[in-house]
């Protein structure tokens, strides 16, 4: 390096020299942080009341669901009850004199209906939870 | 670095909060000068300063440690420099009260510049990047390997700014008859 090299770089070193923060930076600093952390609990504290007021919102709606529900099923098992004991001479001529003689095997008699009756069940379970929503 | 090695451990440990309070001070000086450098504004470097601190510590508790602490610091500052430069530079209206009452502060208080005014000049006048790398060298005396850190360019390209930054503002002094007679 050259005198006029050196007498460059000291004139770039007096030029920028040291920079720093004015006096209270960190504090300033901390002090932000900790008004941050306090929102930060806060929010937390909402959102926690948030959370416990949906939870029960869905607890009632389950259970307005549940009531519909077991509603619409004696429903449809008087319906049924009443139709049957209304047809029960065509019920006996159609289904229980085929089965009697053995025509058709019971068993297969007793699935079908129970899975005719599970059918009707599932509908009815999913159809009012939905238009509740 | 140990100072870093021991940020480090304390975050993996989940004491990020002690870590922050340890790494404010062991960062500030290298934060507000990369700020600097970019921004070329004391008082806007040392405000950038403070919202990477606040960015550093939201983040903390995310550091998995696969950059170096610094790495990763400088590379928050850079970009955080980068976009309040974006920010300032966006053009705006005189006719805008607010504006023109700060444009008359700024001109009613000048930041106050350095003493070697015609070095100042020659060295505002350098390319971005160059500029960036003197900035930096001469402030705080870093090394070049630490400049290179921080702007997050390899050591050779950082000696090239240098050399040729040194190289034009010699020149420049030199036809203006200061340095070089």
């Amino acid at each position: 390096m050259n005198i006029h090299e050196e007498r460059l770089e000291g004139r770039l070193r007096g030029l920028f020299g040291p920079l720093d923060a004015r006096a209270g930076f960190e504090e300033r600093v901390m002090a932000r942080v900790a008004s941050l952390a306090a929102q930060r609990g806060a929010v937390r504290t909402d959102l926690g009341a948030q959370f416990e007021r949906r939870r029960e919102l869905t607890r009632r709606r389950l259970l307005r669901e549940a009531w519909s529900n077991g509603i619409t099923i004696a429903g449809i098992g008087v319906a049924a009850g009443a139709l049957a004991w209304h047809y029960a001479d065509l019920i006996g001529r159609w289904l229980v004199e085929p089965v009697a003689s053995g025509r058709v095997d019971p068993l297969l008699a007793a699935g079908v209906s129970l899975t005719a009756v599970a059918a009707v069940v599932v509908m009815v379970i999913w159809r009012p939870s939905r238009l509740l929503r | 670095m140990a100072a870093d090695d021991a940020i480090v451990q304390l975050i993996q440990a989940g004491r990020a909060q002690q870590a922050f309070e340890r790494l404010v001070p062991a960062y500030r000086r290298r934060v507000i000068g990369l700020a600097y450098s970019v921004l070329r504004d004391r008082a806007a470097a040392e405000d950038l300063a403070q919202e990477v601190f606040v960015k550093l510590w939201r983040a903390l508790p995310r550091y998995d440690g696969r950059a170096r602490l610094s790495t990763w610091i400088y590379a928050i500052t850079r970009n955080a420099a980068i976009s309040a430069l974006r920010t300032r530079r966006r053009p705006v209206s005189l006719s805008d009260p607010a504006v023109l009452a700060e444009v008359e502060n700024r001109e009613a208080a000048p930041d106050p510049g350095p003493g070697d005014a015609a070095l100042w000049r020659q060295v505002e006048a350098l390319p971005e990047k160059q500029r960036q790398a003197v900035t930096l060298y001469y402030q705080d005396e870093r090394t070049v390997d630490e400049v290179a850190a921080m702007m997050g360019m390899p050591v050779n390209t950082v000696k090239t700014h240098l050399h040729r930054a040194r190289a034009s503002l010699a020149a420049a002094l030199a036809a203006a008859g200061e340095e070089f007679p």
